[in-house]
Parts: C-alpha cells; sequence; structure tokens
C-alpha cells in the first residue's frame, strides 16, 4: 500500500490519543481492584460449593455472611449418587362427622402420584408438580439426622399436646442438637400445613388432625432392569398424628382450586 | 512503564513480559468480547423467564402467591430481604399485577430495549419471585440470579436488540443528542469483566458437579444416569427413556460423558477442535436432560450461559451466511417486483442479448435441456433472456464453447458467470414468488450448493438418457 505520511498522520493521533484515553491510570486501577474483588468472589464461591473441607470450616465464618443469601448455590446435581427411587408423600385425616360428631378417619391419599399425571408426556409442567417430592426431602433429610429414640418419638400422636410438646419431647433425649431440633419442627410443621391445605381442599373444613408418611419406592437395579415381574417393594416413614397448622395469610380458596381444578 | 527494569530480567524477557501486559490491557479495555454470546444468552433467558411464567401462570397463587403461606418458614429460611420481596404482599390482585409486569419486564429484556436500565429490573423481580418458594426451586433459577447479576455489568444489547436499532439510526442523524455512557475503556472493561464472571461461574458449577459425581458409585460404575431416567418426577417419557436407557452401552457412555464433559469443561475450552467438542457436547447433555429428565428451564440456564464461550467471529460468519437470507425473505418481494418489470420493460425494447444485460445460455443441439427449460418457462412468472450457445458470439462473455457445452451458463454483466445448478439458484432468485425465491437462496448456501453441482453434473452425464434426449444431445462430461 502506498504511504502517504502527510494523510496518516492525523489518524494515528487520534488512534494514540484513544488509546491513551482508554487506558488512563485510572481504568487501569480499576482494572487491578475489579481484578482482586473476582478473585475473591470466585475463590469464595469455589470454596463455598466444594465438597466439605476443613478449610471450609476454619473460614465458614467469613465466607457465610457474604455468600448468603444472593451467591447461595450447590451443585451436586444428581450426585455424589442419583436418587435411585421414587418419592411419594401420603396424607389423611381426622374429621369430626357434622351430624354425629363423631372423629372418622379418611383413606390415604398418595398426593405424589396425583401430581406426577402432571409430569407425564409433559416436561413443561408447572413446578408445583414437585411439591411433594420437596416435602419428602426436608422430611427424610430430617429424620435421617434423628438418633432411634427420637424417630419413635416422631410417631406419636401429638394432635393435641401440639408442636411445643414435641419439641421438647425431642430435646429430652440425650446427644440432642436443639438447633438441628428447632430446624426439624419447623419442616413437619410445613409438610403437616400443607397436610392441613390439602386436607380443606379435599374434605372440607371439618379436619381436626393430619397424619403423613413418606414412601421410597427403588427403580430396579440397572442389572435387574428388564425383570418384569419383580414388583419393586416400597418402604414407608410414617409421622404421628398432628395438629392442623394454618400460617398467617394463607389462602385456602387458591390452594383448593388448583388442588381440585388440575389434575391434582 | 517501559523505564522500570528490574535488576537480572534481560532485556528479552522484560520485552516479552511487556508484551503480554499489552495484550492483556488490549483484552480489557479496546473491545468488548462475547458480544453475540451475550446478546444470545439476554434472549434466552428473556424466552426462559417468560416461559416459566407461563407455564406456572394457572397456578402461580399456589406456587408464589397467597396460595403458599404454608411454607412461609422456609422462605425465612432462605434469608432473602428487600429489595427482593416484591412478591411477598398477601394481594392475590397485586401479586398478578407483578407477575404480569415481571413478563413484560422479560419481553423488553428478549428484546433488548434499554438493557442496562431492564437487566437490574428483571434481576429483582426474578429473585424476588424464585425466593417466594424455596421447596420447588430448581437448579436453574439459581443459575439465572447469579449469571443476572454479572449481566447488570455488560452490555447485552449488541446484536439482535431494539437497543442496536436504535444506536444505528442515531448514528445516521449526527444531529442528535449522544447517549449517556461510560468512556469506552470503562465500558469495555465492566463488559469484559462480566464475561470473565460468567465464564468462571459456568466453570464453578461444571467443575464442583464433577467432582461431587466423581464420588459416587453409580458414576463410577457407568450406570448413574439410569436412575433418574425412571424417576417419575423425572421421566416425562417413559418410553423413549426405557429404551434410551435400556442398552449398557449407551448408558455408559452417557455417564461418563457428562462427568467427563463437565470436569474437563474449562480445559476443552482452550483450544478450537476441543472447544467445539466441549460445547457441542455440553449442549447436547443439556438438550437430554431438558427433555428426558423433564427440566428444560434449568436446561435452558446452562444452554444460555454455555452460548457465551462461541466466539464473536463464529456468529459474524453465520450471521453473514443468514443475513441476506432472512432480509431477501423479508424485504425481498418488491424489490423483485420492480427489477422483474424493468427487465419486461427492457426485453420490450431491443431483440437479441447484448453484453449488458443478463443471459441464460443453454445447449441448442440438447433436446433435454430444451424441454426442461420450456417446462420451467411455463411455470415460473419471469424468464430472463436466454440463447443456444451455438448462435452467439460467445467471445463478448468471455467464456469458451467448451464452458457452455458443459453447462448452462447464467450471464450477468460485471459478475463471474454461474454455471450448472447454480444457474438455476440464480433463476430461481429471481422470481418474484417467495417461494421460489427461498428456494434459489437456499440452493445459494454452502453445502447445498455442492451437493446441487454434483447433482446436475450426474443428470448432465445422462442427459442423452433421458426425455427428449438423442445422441447429439451427449454431454462433454459423459465422455469421462
Amino acid at each position: 500500500m502506498e504511504c502517504s505520511p502527510v494523510r496518516q498522520a492525523p489518524a494515528i493521533e487520534k488512534q494514540l490519543r484513544e488509546t491513551v484515553f482508554r487506558r488512563s491510570a485510572w481504568v487501569r486501577g480499576a482494572a487491578i481492584i475489579l481484578a482482586l474483588a473476582l478473585s475473591f468472589h470466585f475463590a469464595a464461591t469455589a470454596l463455598w460449593v466444594s465438597p466439605a473441607a476443613p478449610l471450609y470450616d476454619a473460614l465458614a465464618p467469613v465466607l457465610t455472611p457474604y455468600m448468603q443469601p444472593f451467591f447461595q448455590q450447590g451443585w451436586s446435581l444428581f450426585a455424589p449418587n442419583p436418587y435411585q427411587g421414587d418419592h411419594t408423600f401420603l396424607l389423611r385425616a381426622r374429621l369430626t362427622d357434622r351430624s354425629t360428631g363423631q372423629l372418622r378417619t379418611s383413606d390415604w391419599v398418595d398426593v405424589t402420584r396425583r401430581e406426577w399425571s402432571g409430569i407425564l408426556h409433559n416436561p413443561l409442567h408447572p413446578r408445583s408438580d414437585l411439591y411433594t417430592d420437596g416435602l419428602y426431602s426436608i422430611l427424610n433429610d430430617d429424620r435421617d439426622n434423628l438418633i432411634d429414640k427420637q424417630a419413635s418419638i416422631c410417631e406419636r400422636d401429638y394432635s393435641h399436646s401440639g408442636w411445643d410438646q414435641l419439641l421438647a419431647d425431642l430435646s429430652a433425649q440425650k446427644g440432642a442438637d436443639p438447633d438441628w431440633l428447632e430446624s426439624y419442627v419447623r419442616h413437619e410443621r410445613v409438610a403437616a400445613a400443607f397436610a392441613t391445605q390439602y386436607a380443606y381442599a379435599l374434605w372440607g373444613p371439618d379436619v381436626e388432625a393430619v397424619q403423613i408418611r413418606i414412601g421410597y419406592t427403588p427403580v430396579p437395579n440397572f442389572e435387574d432392569r428388564a425383570g418384569q415381574d419383580a414388583q419393586p417393594t416400597s418402604v414407608f416413614t410414617s409421622f404421628g398424628w398432628r395438629p392442623t397448622v394454618v400460617f398467617d395469610g394463607q389462602s385456602q380458596k387458591y390452594f383448593a382450586e388448583a388442588v381440585q381444578g388440575g389434575h391434582r | 512503564m517501559m523505564g522500570v527494569r528490574f535488576p537480572g530480567l534481560s532485556d528479552e524477557t522484560w520485552l516479552a513480559v511487556d508484551g503480554k501486559r499489552k495484550e492483556l490491557e488490549g483484552w480489557l479495555f479496546d473491545a468488548k468480547h462475547a458480544t453475540y454470546g451475550l446478546s444470545l444468552l439476554r434472549v434466552l433467558y428473556g424466552l426462559l423467564v417468560m416461559g416459566l411464567l407461563g407455564v406456572n401462570f394457572a397456578e402461580r397463587q399456589y406456587i408464589w402467591g397467597v396460595g403458599s403461606r404454608w411454607l412461609q418458614p422456609l422462605v425465612g429460611e432462605g434469608g432473602f430481604t428487600r429489595p427482593f420481596t416484591l412478591f411477598s404482599e398477601n394481594s392475590p390482585a397485586l401479586f398478578t399485577a407483578t407477575y404480569l409486569l415481571m413478563g413484560f419486564v422479560a419481553l423488553l429484556f428478549t428484546l433488548g430495549w434499554r438493557t442496562r436500565l431492564v437487566t437490574p429490573v428483571l434481576l429483582v423481580l426474578w429473585v424476588s419471585l424464585t425466593q417466594q418458594n424455596p421447596l420447588v426451586t430448581d437448579a436453574g433459577d439459581v443459575v439465572v440470579r447469579l449469571i443476572l447479576l454479572y449481566l447488570c455489568f455488560a452490555d447485552l444489547s449488541a446484536h439482535w436488540s431494539l437497543d442496536a436499532r436504535r444506536r444505528t439510526r442515531a448514528a445516521a442523524q449526527p444531529g442528535r443528542a449522544r447517549r449517556i455512557a461510560l468512556p469506552p475503556g470503562w465500558e469495555n472493561l465492566f463488559h469484559n469483566a462480566a464475561v470473565i464472571a460468567v465464564a468462571c461461574q459456568v466453570f464453578i458449577i461444571y467443575v464442583s458437579s464433577a467432582m461431587f459425581k466423581i464420588q459416587g458409585s453409580l458414576w463410577e460404575n457407568g450406570t448413574a444416569i439410569y436412575y433418574p431416567m425412571h424417576m417419575h418426577s423425572y421421566d416425562a417419557f417413559p418410553m423413549l427413556n426405557g429404551m434410551l436407557s435400556n442398552h449398557v452401552s449407551t448408558v455408559f457412555v452417557a455417564t461418563y460423558a457428562s462427568v467427563f464433559l463437565q470436569l474437563f469443561f474449562p480445559f476443552l475450552l482452550l483450544t478450537r477442535p476441543t472447544r467445539i467438542l466441549a460445547l457441542v457436547g455440553i449442549m447436547g447433555m443439556h438438550v437430554g436432560i431438558g427433555i428426558l429428565m423433564a427440566l428444560p428451564f434449568f436446561s435452558l440456564s446452562m444452554i444460555g450461559a454455555d452460548v457465551i464461550f462461541v466466539r464473536d467471529r463464529t456468529f459474524a460468519r453465520v450471521e453473514s451466511k443468514t443475513k441476506p437470507l432472512l432480509r431477501g425473505v423479508r424485504k425481498g418481494r418488491n424489490r423483485d417486483k420492480n427489477a422483474y418489470r424493468e427487465r419486461e420493460f427492457a426485453k420490450e425494447q431491443g431483440d437479441g442479448p447484448d453484453a449488458h444485460e443478463s443471459v441464460l445460455i443453454y445447449d441448442g443441439d440438447c433436446g433435454f435441456c430444451q424441454r426442461t427449460l420450456d417446462a420451467m418457462k411455463k411455470r415460473l412468472a419471469t424468464w430472463p433472456r436466454t440463447a443456444p450457445y451455438q448462435r452467439l458470439n460467445l467471445d463478448q462473455y468471455g467464456v469458451s464453447s467448451q464452458d457452455a457445452a458443459r453447462a448452462m451458463l447464467w450471464m450477468e454483466p460485471g459478475r463471474p458467470p454461474l454455471a450448472g445448478a447454480a444457474a438455476f439458484a440464480q433463476l430461481f432468485r429471481d422470481q418474484p414468488q417467495l417461494r421460489w425465491r427461498t428456494l434459489g437462496r437456499m440452493m445459494a448456501l454452502p453445502g447445498i450448493s455442492h451437493f446441487g453441482a454434483i447433482v446436475y453434473r450426474t443428470v448432465s452425464r445422462h442427459r442423452h438418457q433421458l426425455p427428449g434426449g438423442t445422441s447429439a444431445c451427449k454431454s462433454p462430461l459423459a465422455a469421462r
């Protein structure tokens, strides 16, 4: 290409000026600060999501307030091993018969099975079809952490004595972690509040108490996948009768509409 | 900077270090990176939000509204406070209004309208909604939450956006007011830092996810993906899942591929061939998860983030190939109609072709060719000037009689001749009807055009055996 210095000089000057302008001391300083901030952020994130490690334990007091709530995350997806079975959530209720004043107990309702019918052939199902999958998870994880004696307490009837008594009885056992038990009872109340709404939607307002049980039905092992006749057996974990729970602001109308109107 | 030297460093070493520094500074300050990827990410996340709001619309109160207050203690555990509480009021009407507003904001985001302002608004709405139900949140909610935050610092509107259109129009009218913007160095820095942040977040997701998996015995023995495919809560298509997960080799390969693609993802991006493998593989994996495990929104959140690793030059190449096609489909109709009228007018003006207009040159000795062209002339609305090469002075077109005998030629002044299938493509592109034009443009696409050339050559070689063909019709190609 022909070189004409006279014509190119202003262009070069302009380009130089722009480059210098783009790379002023301020913007370079900002780049260094950004680099440090991102390094800290992703070092913290990497540590936060890592499998439990002594370094994590040591830094948890610094990490937790930084990561929670906005950066809360965890990526153990289908890991270390995926679940190998179906989770079900069943409920029944104690109802007062209006005409006789007698108490009667409803049949068990398998709520999960109703949700599955919404998922079948429809990957774009509403996410409420996974409600009982979520409830199963929190209840099951919590139950796994209880000692035997506490687990048997959970199966007792607290429909009259109430949640505080349940917490007191669980806490009375040796080796109980008060924070953990409080969270356990909180989760049980959430499940009972769901069961309460569900029972209202199915059987009307005369619900005195609710009971929940969760079931686990294994998928046949990969090696046994061809076996047609081997009907897998379900394992159930029961919780005792609980009082009805309704939290502030809960709309029975919208809950019931979803339960009655949809495939549930 | 050049004045500062470290004792003990040779000039060569120093120059090399300084060169790297300049390269890095150039990357950070001089241009925005992944502008196409981020624009596509914007569109995909916009669609994701609208899709999620859409499929849950009927049950919105049951999932996030007043029908869901039974899980309030769990919402409390999440720990989100203002400004992420836009959906926590107890009024169903207000909730629905905010829900619809969010859909509208997502639409604006998809279209790229004032993205700098809309992105943080969408982020606050997204977190407000999803934190309202931690029980049925999925990993995709978290991915979108984190990535939308980083995206607040990036330019998401470089392509396919109303912002870009507005900027182009403003640039065409120099009198109009300049937009408010940071100096280019600053804007580029924040944009590129956001790209790095999205990339790091994706790396953390994949690598950490793989590190959890390699601890599991089922991932190790290569059967892990079989199990969730058979759980009712993920299994939308039991027949399909049953077929796909029946073979030990399929299940093994898919299980190991998902672990290794995730574990090695950052490193596979470093060279072009492995990058293609990684991106095609991981996006394929997510399409699979979306359909076979009924997690379409999670899948889309990951695919959206993955597209930032496709380089701008790849997108630009695809765009330059498809843009004329799209523009033609949209605007071509009127333009081609006018061109058609002009040509018809010109045809009426004089006889005999001259070198200043287009002409389709064919082999006048070939009965098959003549019949084919006659048949097409009946069907097509516009027909060019045609002439058998035997009756033309080929020198004025700069082609030889051998060229003309070998294939039909489309001659247009000032353009190289189009031969064979390409000449047909041009003939179709000149038609006023959309269907023919589209066909013509598609025939000119790379790949298809090569295939077309092969078909043309094959037919041409056997034209003397086809209806209307005589031995005079025999192509010079047939002898080869």
